[in-house]
């Protein structure tokens, strides 16, 4: 094999693969091409062609399947300066992508013809890109996703058994903004399960000792408190200005706000409901799920339900079901998998069973029906016999 | 016929017991229901806002229950 064997195989490419200058690349991805960032991650971050896919090329047969589903769009590849990308545009042709071209002088031709670029992950740091790392490397995360989680602005409805884990891993996990509401101060008989809350915090408001906590896990999340009880004249100001709204109430008349101001806004949202060794999650939307009302048209008598207070609730179980809930909420946010839309999962701890039911519309429910006006709120209190 | 009953959270712990026996003419859901009121008095008031599930999903009052189905009952629980 000749010295130049390097030399040559990229000469040979450069036949093979057919090449294209920045304009005609952007006209291409006009037209529905994708261009494809071939370089290593570090590189991509600091910045790419505006739209461009991140597929460093250490990665790119393992990935471009599930990235680029579609074998007959054209691709458009680039690197720096247009010879990696070669390679890349090669080894693509063998995975059968009918339509590959290789730009030409790469990223650094595409910035000097003054065509548009952006930083992929947003105003991701080089702090957060080491803190989410682990994320960078998931193909379903990755740069774009964890951008989706900073963006993401998150409500917990309470910081209680439920909102304190979800709030733990939402924080720790990259959401953006967690907006928490809750009027209650800590108590001493909160600290069996409210992990968001420590003995030095009893007496504070909630919204106060969550902060801190969150402060504390992970700096670049934004914490918006809301030291009030959630209620009809506040819930629309509060639930609008949110992508997600997690339900970790602990009263019925709550939760049925939360789901018609859900409804009306047309925000998903994700329940949670807990009782001694059980536990029920699920996740509503508008027009992709039945709501919480199609579920659970009215609730039971007053003087038969109960509270945790009341009837306890076991330490660990609130966990459980607090992380489903803030595990939807991260797939929610990033769109993958399949949400809980139309399933009640119903955990028992003590039986040890994960099941999961169907839940269908009720095509007359007077909040979510299609076509249906919302109706207003009404008197939850008195609505559920308070 | 007998249909078998599983309940849940309150109801459960109300009824003592995770399953119970019903003793039920053909009917629907809503039959089933009130045939259960009738022989466990005690759950009666629970049932109302309490939904029925059959092969893990839910139906409606209307609903048959088949002769040999096992019926699992879901309250609306509250907690957090």
């Amino acid at each position: 094999m000749s010295d130049n064997a390097g030399k040559e195989l990229v000469a040979r490419l450069r036949e093979s693969v057919r090449e294209v200058g920045p304009r005609e690349a952007a006209d291409a991805a006009e037209g529905g091409a994708v261009l494809v960032d071939v370089r290593e991650r570090e590189e991509y971050a600091a910045g790419t062609a505006t739209g461009a896919l991140g597929l460093p090329k250490g990665y790119l047969e393992v990935w471009a399947e599930s990235k680029i589903p579609d074998k007959k769009r054209p691709v458009v590849v680039f690197c720096q300066t247009g010879v990696r990308s070669l390679f890349a545009a090669e080894a693509l042709g063998r995975l059968g992508y009918k339509d590959v071209r290789n730009l030409a002088g790469g990223y650094r031709g595409w910035a000097e013809a003054g065509l548009p670029t952006e930083l992929p992950g947003g105003p991701l740091s080089d702090a957060e890109q080491r803190r989410y790392a682990r994320h960078l490397v998931i193909p379903e995360v990755g740069l774009e996703g964890q951008a989706k989680l900073k963006n993401a602005r998150v409500l917990l409805v309470g910081a209680g058994g439920l909102g304190s884990p979800a709030a733990l891993y939402l924080a720790s996990a990259g959401i953006g903004t967690l907006g928490i509401v809750d009027f209650d101060t800590v108590d001493e008989s909160n600290l069996q399960r409210q992990v968001l809350h420590s003995p030095s915090r009893v007496g504070q408001k909630k919204v106060d000792s969550a902060r801190r906590t969150i402060e504390d896990l992970n700096p670049f999340v934004n914490v918006e408190t809301f030291d009030v009880r959630l209620d009809s004249s506040n819930a629309d100001e509060i639930i609008e200005a949110f992508d997600v709204v997690v339900d970790g109430a602990d009263n019925f008349p709550t939760r049925y706000l939360v789901n018609d101001a859900c409804v009306k806004h047309d925000k998903p949202n994700v329940h949670g409901s807990v009782f001694r060794f059980e536990g029920q999650a699920s996740v509503f939307q508008r027009g992709k799920s039945p709501c919480y009302r199609c579920l659970y048209p009215e609730p039971p008598p007053p003087h038969m339900t109960q509270s945790c207070a009341e009837a306890g609730v076991l330490g660990v179980l609130p966990g459980i079901i607090g992380l489903l809930q803030a595990i939807e909420t991260i797939k929610l946010t990033l769109d993958i998998g399949e949400p809980l839309f139309g399933k009640l999962v119903l955990y028992d701890a003590l039986a040890t069973s994960f099941r999961t039911l169907k839940i269908r519309r009720n095509e007359n429910c007077s909040y979510c029906a299609d076509g249906a006006e919302f109706p207003g709120y009404i008197d939850y209190a008195g609505f559920c016999g308070h | 016929m007998t249909v078998t009953v599983r309940l849940f959270a309150g109801l459960r712990e109300a009824a003592g017991t995770n399953e119970l026996c019903v003793e039920h003419t053909d009917g629907d859901v809503s039959a089933l229901r009130t045939a259960l009121a009738e022989q466990h008095p005690h759950l009666a008031e629970r049932l109302s806002s309490c939904r029925f599930a059959i092969d893990d999903d839910f139906v409606g009052d209307d609903a048959a229950v088949p002769a040999d189905a096992v019926v699992d009952i879901i309250p609306p629980v509250s907690g957090g």
